[in-house]
């Protein structure tokens, strides 16, 4: 197989065979013993690569190492109210949700975060229940969302089992019930009709049920952002829509308001997850727009601002707006746990080669 | 005539079975014979290795034509003597076709009738004719239908077919023999077996279109003496008591099989499942919807459709008057006479299980499945109140199915929601072995569907709800060890 490596390769080996023959030992045995530098004496010079790696923290970036795909919670209040509530004290949880009232955006992100660590540890929630709380009957119909998610998980469905699936139904049902006891507890309230949104996707509904929960969602709140991803994700091809129907979806709620802009980059994102090319469109471009500005002005504290951002520096880099692409990667620094990292398997890794080629397109050379 | 030219086709067939098998053979030994004469013995052993396996398995499919009798069924024959109707019946029937009766009558366990001739000289001359009727289908035809039945095997000795039948089918048995003794490992071995199955297929393909040929002239001729309707009917109810029988077999007659246990009555509970209201609509949905089968080209009969088809093409012959009568009433004492008959082809091993009435053999045979997966599920030396402690542990999940495993990223919320119905399932076993030792419990016969577990009052109403409750993922194991308390399978907490 020598053969196989060029001649300069192949008396390296030949040497380092031996060597290592002179001393009595196998060769990799040999090779333990070496230190780097005296191996390296054995591999040919011209084996080492052309042209360096660009090394992106000289951008301001931290380095690949810290990269990691853990959830994470810019807003410190709910930060605190979720570490509280992991560590057994439903208190915090209940103050914020008072505290937020009818920040409905806010109020949404902070029960969804909630309901994440109640599909975890129930037992703070079932104190948190007892007390009566109209908060804790809509943060328990999340918890329930998460937690038949939790069973099923977010594998295409070839990759889900017949028990995860009847599992998933069966705390879908109760997660049905619980979403509609909330709604009739909090009527004025978007959140639970947001969670519905959720439920009628996984019960998979019927197009026209679909919009009956959505029009007594947009009746709360006609701008909701959680909910109008929600349903942006129902009106997917992979679920019960179809590339047309998300894009007229995201279209729409773009045109209302710059907070809803993203929507058409989501949107894009998953119609190239199906193979479809959308990422260099007018329509992604014209989005970018509305959104770059948007996350730095207005949208700055906003609940979906990571979000938006890690979508939209992947859109920039992929329209070779690598300068733009770079200062959203600064901002999002070793977050890498916006879904657009993750539909590939390998988050940290997409994160980093996302960055790496906006580091490597950009006009600068720091 | 056709059939007889392609039957004369399929004996000629045969009749070369043994030259190719000669021809195989010979050339084996004169190819033996030239290595050792003009090459190195080593050769002749090598070659030696291969041949003489592949030869011997060959003469001795071929011997086996000769010597097959065919093998005697095992069941109850009847003279003049024990059934008179039966025996009127077969001779008014044979007269009607045109026929001599059998000579003997034979009752067997089988969904199926039959008739056979032993005959001398390759089928020239019969030596006995002997005609067999399964028992089951003595328990579920009407008359009408028996007659339709019995006139189609008598149709099969007026067209002389039983003749060379007999040799036909005996042909058939060789051939798949020889295949069967030729095992296909080596090349040469697979080289001669290729050869085989080619021929096989040849000849399967002519018999069996002599057999189906026979078939719908049987059909014809029992149509003429028992009417149209009552032979396309018996086609269509052999099929389902086929698979009435096989049900019965399977969930019935077996259920108390691992614990020891056989059903006193095979053919009372079969014709109380026949009876049955719920299982009588299952049967009619099959009657009317019978199962797609997948036909081989190979088939001695014609697909039951074709068949019903080619009765419907000939003119329309009315049924007898009575024919709606039980076909059993022919017999003189219909109840020992099946029972004997169903009894009779039970292997060595089910005559050693003990016999018990219907009502014991469901109780014990179920008590003893779920006692034992009781068993499986507490593991060795375990307890329902060490269960019953694991819940309450919060460790309910172990008690759940291993082989159903949770996705691995699942909390440990999810964990248990995804382990509960197994627990509700693996927990309600266990509780019901208890109850059943405790003998508040028994399973109940229900010919209209599983076993029913019945729990004495007051604990029956109780029971559900206080499984769901121990088994939800918000355990609550108290009313459980109440109930269980209140049994005595649990010592009363003080």
């Amino acid at each position: 197989m020598l053969s196989l490596f060029n001649s300069k390769r192949r008396k390296a080996a030949v040497a380092l065979v031996k060597a290592a023959r002179a001393r009595g030992m196998t060769v990799e045995e040999y090779a333990k013993t070496l230190s780097r530098d005296e191996l390296a004496q054995f591999v040919p010079q011209d084996d080492k690569p052309k042209s360096e790696l660009l090394d992106v923290t000289r951008w301001g970036l931290p380095d690949g190492k810290e990269v990691s795909a853990a959830p994470f919670i810019a807003d410190a209040r709910v930060a605190e109210a979720v570490a509280a509530y992991r560590a057994g004290d439903w208190q915090p949880a209940a103050a914020l949700l008072a505290e937020l009232g009818t920040d409905w955006d806010r109020r949404a992100y902070a029960v969804q975060q909630l309901g994440d660590a109640a599909a975890d540890d129930d037992a703070p929630l079932k104190e948190w229940l007892a007390s009566g709380s109209v908060d804790a009957a809509v943060v328990n119909a999340q918890g329930l969302v998460a937690l038949a998610w939790q069973i099923r998980t977010r594998q295409t469905p070839e990759h889900v089992s017949q028990e995860q699936w009847q599992g998933f139904f069966r705390v879908l049902e109760d997660a049905e019930a619980a979403a509609r006891a909330a709604t009739e507890a909090a009527p004025e309230d978007p959140t639970p009709w947001c969670t519905m949104l959720m439920v009628a996707r996984g019960r998979q509904y019927e197009n026209d049920d679909f919009r009956a929960v959505w029009a007594e969602l947009v009746a709360r709140d006609p701008l909701h952002r959680a909910a109008h991803e929600q349903a942006l994700q129902y009106w997917c091809a992979k679920w019960f829509g179809s590339h047309e129907q998300m894009f007229a979806f995201a279209d729409e709620a773009a045109a209302k308001a710059p907070k809803l802009a993203g929507l058409v980059v989501i949107a894009a994102h998953e119609a190239e997850a199906k193979g479809v090319e959308a990422w260099q469109s007018e329509r992604t471009q014209r989005a970018l727009d509305v959104v770059v500005p948007w996350l730095a002005g207005e949208g700055r504290d906003h609940p979906a601002n990571l979000r938006d951002r890690a979508y939209a520096a992947k859109a920039l880099v992929v329209n070779g707006r690598c300068d733009e692409a770079v200062e959203e990667f600064k901002i999002l620094g070793t977050h890498a746990d916006a879904l657009v990292w993750a539909y590939g398997g390998k988050p940290v890794h997409e994160f980093v080669k996302t960055r790496y080629l906006a580091c490597h397109g950009s006009a600068t050379r720091p | 005539m056709k059939t007889s030219w392609r039957a004369l086709v399929a004996v000629a067939l045969l009749a070369g079975f043994p030259a190719l098998v000669f021809l195989v053979v010979g050339g084996l030994a004169v190819t033996e014979y030239y290595f050792f004469r003009h090459h190195s013995g080593i050769l002749a052993i090598k070659l030696a290795i291969v041949a003489v396996p592949v030869s011997y398995a060959l003469l001795k499919a071929l011997f086996a034509i000769e010597r097959t009798r065919g093998d005697d069924l095992p069941g109850v024959p009847v003279t003049r003597a024990d059934e008179p109707a039966l025996w009127a019946l077969v001779e008014e029937l044979a007269a009607a076709v045109g026929t001599r009766p059998p000579d003997t009558i034979t009752l067997i366990s089988e969904v199926n009738a039959g008739v056979r001739e032993r005959t001398g000289w390759l089928g020239l001359r019969v030596l006995r004719r002997e005609m067999f009727i399964g028992a089951q289908l003595l328990a579920g035809l009407r008359h009408d239908q028996l007659c339709a039945l019995l006139g189609h095997e008598l149709g099969h000795y007026s067209n002389r077919d039983t003749r060379l039948a007999a040799l036909t089918y005996r042909g058939r048995r060789s051939i798949e023999r020889a295949l069967a003794g030729l095992g296909g490992d080596g090349w040469f071995e697979g080289l001669v077996r290729k050869l085989f199955v080619l021929y096989a297929k040849l000849y399967f393909a002519v018999s069996a279109a002599v057999c189906r040929r026979q078939e719908l002239a049987a059909d014809a001729a029992a149509a003429r003496v028992a009417g149209t309707a009552a032979m396309t009917g018996v086609l269509r109810e052999v099929e389902v008591l086929d698979v009435a029988w096989d049900f019965y077999s399977d969930r019935y007659v077996a259920i108390g099989w691992d614990a020891g246990y056989l059903p006193d009555r095979l053919a009372g509970g079969f014709a109380e499942l026949l009876a049955d209201e719920t299982r009588a609509a299952e049967f009619d949905r099959l009657r009317q919807h019978p199962p797609a089968k997948e036909e081989s080209r190979y088939a001695t009969h014609p697909p039951t459709p074709d068949r019903i088809a080619a009765l419907e093409a000939l003119p329309e012959v009315p049924g007898r008057p009575g024919g709606d009568h039980p076909a059993s009433e022919v017999l003189r004492d219909p109840v020992p006479t099946l029972e004997a008959a169903m009894a009779s082809d039970l292997s060595d091993k089910a005559k050693l299980k003990r016999r018990t009435d219907w009502n014991r053999l469901v109780d014990l045979g179920v008590r003893h499945t779920v006692t034992r997966e009781a068993a499986r599920i507490l593991g060795p030396g375990g307890t329902i109140a060490q269960a019953l402690d694991r819940i309450d542990a919060g460790r309910a999940a172990e008690l759940a199915d291993p082989e159903r495993k949770p996705p691995s990223s699942a909390g440990p919320r999810a964990q248990r929601e995804f382990a509960a119905p197994s627990v509700r399932e693996r927990l309600s076993t266990v509780v019901q072995s208890y109850l059943a030792e405790a003998e508040v419990a028994h399973w109940k016969l229900s010919w209209s569907g599983p076993p029913e577990f019945v729990v004495d009052e007051p604990y029956a109403g109780e029971l559900t709800a206080a499984l769901d409750a121990a088994a939800a993922a918000d355990h609550d194991t108290a009313p459980l060890r109440r109930l269980l308390a209140a049994t005595g399978v649990l010592p009363v907490r003080s």
